[in-house]
């Protein structure tokens, strides 16, 4: 699988991955790689630099953390736009897969 | 070299590299060194490797310094897009006011001088709300980068008439009705507009057909 295919799919997997509630980068990626069963493995030092983007567009919010006995991390959470954004881009995609699949299943046939 | 060594120095590194490029160190910097250690402590834990080695690996992943400002790059706005949304904020403000002025005094029949700049004004008001859409990401027009050349040439020119030749071109309606206005602010407007909604562009074309982001996958297992 390569990391081109998925060009323009990485802000609904960040939002998604927010979607039960708020996460820090770290977190992100495990999820990412659990819920991809280990197929996707986004490098940290990239991942930032497009949270901070749907930050500036007000998609998400990161607020530092430092709990009791804990390290510092900056968590990131759904704004009610990112909330609204989630929705549109998840049924973006269902749209898009089911032609895809129709498509590419349809050349078999 | 210790843990703390190594990661020090790849966070002094990619910050003197994000200064080097004009982009903001904050808060990625932070974040970038809260993750290193976090992600050393657990390599170390995990795999039973020392300190040094296990920062030497969470430097690996995390990614190299100019992977890094690269993806930075990707997905800081361009820089001249802020400058374009101005100016066009501010031609569309004058567009605003002129049509209040023209209402107010009820004078837009026949055409004077100022009615015809009013329908210039609303031109470029045109241009303003594609340039701003552009910016955004919409698609671009193709008479969008010679109208804001257009645009802007004409901006400059009647400032420098303005300022300059003013005094030579004394019926010329523009720089008459300018003159009785001042609308200096307006052809300062229109060039800065023109500079920099070509410049927004510009940087907007070389990013086609680079991903919009970089992913790095690993086979499984």
């Amino acid at each position: 699988m390569q990391g081109q295919a998925l060009k323009g799919h990485l802000d609904v997997l960040l939002l998604t991955s927010l979607e039960r509630g708020p996460r820090h980068g770290y977190a992100i990626i495990d999820w990412l790689v659990e819920r991809s069963g280990g197929e996707l493995k986004l490098a940290a030092g990239t991942l930032y630099p497009a949270l901070h983007r749907l930050e500036a567009d007000g998609l998400v919010r990161g607020q530092w953390l430092e709990p009791p006995g804990e390290r510092k991390r900056r968590v990131y959470a759904l704004t009610k736009k990112g909330e609204r954004a989630l929705v549109t881009r998840q049924h973006d995609w269902i749209v898009f897969s089911r032609v895809m699949n129709a498509v590419l299943g349809g050349a078999n046939g | 070299m210790a843990d703390g060594d190594v990661i020090a120095e790849y966070v002094r590194e990619l910050e003197a590299s994000l200064r080097r490029a004009g982009r903001p160190t904050e808060p990625l910097v932070e974040e970038a060194r809260a993750h290193l250690h976090e992600d050393a402590a657990r390599i170390a834990a995990a795999e039973g490797c020392g300190e040094a080695e296990a920062a030497r690996r969470a430097v690996a992943r995390f990614g190299g310094v100019g992977e890094v400002v690269r993806a930075v790059r990707r997905n800081t706005p361009i820089a001249a897009a802020p400058l374009a949304r101005i100016a066009s904020a501010a031609v569309l403000l004058v567009l605003v006011w002129e049509v209040f002025d023209a209402i107010r005094g009820g004078d837009l029949w026949p055409p004077s001088g100022e009615d015809l700049w009013l329908t210039f004004v609303a031109e470029l008001a045109v241009v303003s709300v594609v340039l701003w859409r552009a910016v955004r990401g919409a698609r671009v027009p193709a008479w969008l980068g010679p109208a804001l050349a257009a645009n802007g040439a004409l901006g400059l020119a009647l400032f420098v008439a303005e300022m300059v030749v003013n005094a030579r071109l004394p019926s010329w309606p523009i720089i008459s009705v300018s003159r009785a206005g001042s609308f200096t602010p307006l052809w300062l407007a229109m060039a800065v507009q023109g500079a920099a909604g070509l410049r927004a562009l510009r940087q907007q074309a070389t990013q086609v057909g680079q991903p919009s982001f970089p992913v790095e996958l690993q086979p499984p297992g």
